[in-house]
């Protein structure tokens, strides 16, 4: 009788821990941490023809077959996903809505290079570009084994990619360093913010870790909030329609240093320029000339402004009427581009046909 | 004898033209090739619509440069705090979905082609009540600058 007694009361406890431990274990909902991913493969020489002691694979195959396990376990939450390479940098699959399976053949298709140099920070520098382009919250995570050794820093270039985008970035490394410098990059990477995942390929071999390391980067398992009481109905913000401004034609005319006249080489790109001024014949444009910030302002005025009557000069010689069009020399002040950079210094100095209203005198 | 004369005559000249004949049969047959003009105008169409693709893929890669170098991209938006205490944000970006790349012949040697790439350049304004909150939250479509950028092909690539 004693025993039956303990027995029931053993069923009863168990079926009352089952009870409560229920709704613990069937609710759990996967919530992404993150709008975006990027898988960012390290395609350098010493990835692609060298091999982590004890293992028969390359650095880079075994990279390519992580991120085809990767690319089956990762939940369909509604990402954009997206994939690159470095050394050389290429965009192997553009930001898209992420379905299983869809960015692993994108890196089987891409040839490395043969043996080249690792510019880990031109590579970072490079898909901050992608990460400009994408609103929201964003994992990148990179396949590397971190042996930087040409080109800019990549810590630094890390670390600016992270200020340009505060609070919506997270960069997780794949370790595949084999080097005292690759575990130093690395590492100096991994220690610009608290968010980052650490991990190494050896640990990802075993597909528990390589899920929890998804769950750890990518989303977490939430317990339902209980639904809140209903919110009255906001008023709806209504946002303006964007103003569409008049259209501006850009060139860059290799103007030799110090100089304004036309040469052969730009006549095709004028004759184009003229192409468009003809399609509507009553309207009037400015051609406004623009330098860099290298040397004196005043100067960099003055070139602007005989750049620019050189290129109306030409347009007018060759059958637009003089009184569509008029000169401004804006000189470097009106910069489009980052004079910081040799290329931003290049595609300032252009030259531009924006429509006016009235002609400037 | 007259009659005979005359038939020896008309035999011989029936002879020769006879042979003449077989000569004519026997020259060779000239065969004067002719490039068409089509040929000539096909591998002139695929030249461009190769040129036309390497165009793409450039206009591609250069619009993601034009963004991250523009001086007032996201990530260099302009900041200006208002007379109220509020930060104004303001940044360009390019819409790349809206480019459309159109590629033509030119009559130079040392420029072939001449390359239009055509794109809408958006401006993109909020305020918020501090800087940190401005960075992070969602910006309105203000403005569309229509833009047509003209590049050349020179040595062998788009410039």
């Amino acid at each position: 009788m004693l025993n039956k007694k303990r027995l029931m009361s053993f069923f009863v406890l168990m079926a009352a821990a089952l009870l409560l431990a229920l709704p613990l274990t069937a609710s759990a909902e996967m919530v992404k941490k993150v709008d975006n991913f990027i898988l960012f493969l390290d395609q350098s020489g010493s990835m692609v023809h060298h091999a982590l002691p004890g293992v028969t694979l390359s650095k880079n195959k075994q990279a390519l077959a992580t991120i085809e396990r990767l690319d089956q376990i990762i939940p369909e939450l509604g990402y954009n996903g997206a994939g690159a390479v470095f050394a050389k940098y290429k965009t192997v699959s553009e930001p898209a809505v992420y379905k299983n399976g869809s960015l692993s053949p994108a890196f089987y298709a891409v040839t490395p290079g043969f043996n080249q140099w690792t510019p880990m920070g031109e590579g970072i520098g490079s898909i901050g570009g992608m990460v400009d382009g994408l609103s929201g919250k964003t994992a990148l995570i990179i396949f590397t084994d971190g042996d930087s050794n040409t080109g800019t820093d990549a810590v630094a270039e890390a670390k600016s990619l992270y200020q340009a985008h505060p609070g919506k970035l997270c960069i997780h490394v794949v370790s595949f360093a084999d080097t005292p410098n690759g575990e130093r990059v690395i590492a100096d990477i991994r220690a610009l913010s608290d968010c980052s995942v650490a991990t190494d390929i050896q640990a990802l071999g075993d597909d528990a870790a390589l899920a929890a390391f998804a769950k750890a980067v990518l989303y977490d398992d939430v317990m339902p909030k209980p639904k809140p009481a209903p919110k009255p109905e906001p008023k709806p913000v209504v946002q303006p329609a964007p103003v569409v401004q008049k259209e501006v034609i850009t060139f860059n005319l290799l103007f030799g240093f110090d100089k304004s006249a036309i040469t052969d080489e730009m006549v095709p790109i004028l004759e184009n320029a003229k192409m468009i001024l003809e399609e509507d014949p009553a309207a009037t444009f400015n051609v406004a000339g623009h330098t860099d910030w290298t040397g004196p302002e005043v100067y960099n005025q003055g070139l602007s402004e005989r750049r620019a009557t050189s290129v109306r000069n030409w347009l007018v010689g060759n059958g637009i009427p003089a009184d569509r069009l008029s000169v401004v020399g804006y000189g470097e002040t009106s910069p489009k581009y980052d004079n910081n950079t040799k290329e931003g210094r290049r595609l300032n100095r252009r030259v531009e046909l924006v429509s006016s209203p009235t002609i400037v005198k | 004898m007259k009659n005979t004369v005359i038939l020896f005559f008309m035999g011989g000249i029936l002879f020769g033209l006879a042979g003449f004949a077989l000569a004519v049969d026997e020259r060779p047959v000239q065969v004067v090739r002719v490039t068409p003009i089509k040929e000539q105008a096909r591998a002139e169409i695929q030249e461009l619509d190769q040129m036309t693709r390497r165009f793409e893929h450039f206009a591609v890669q250069k619009v993601k440069d034009l963004n991250r170098l523009h001086h007032l991209s996201r990530s260099r938006m302009q900041i200006t705090q208002q007379a109220d205490g509020a930060y104004h944000g303001l940044y360009h970006q390019i819409d790349e979905s809206s480019l459309t790349v159109n590629v033509r012949r030119s009559s130079s040697r040392t420029v072939p082609f001449v390359g239009v790439l055509s794109y809408r350049e958006n401006i993109f304004e909020a305020t918020a009540e501090t800087q940190k909150q401005l960075k992070e939250c969602d910006f309105n479509l203000v403005q569309v600058v229509p833009n047509r950028h003209l590049f050349s092909y020179s040595k062998g690539h788009w410039q």
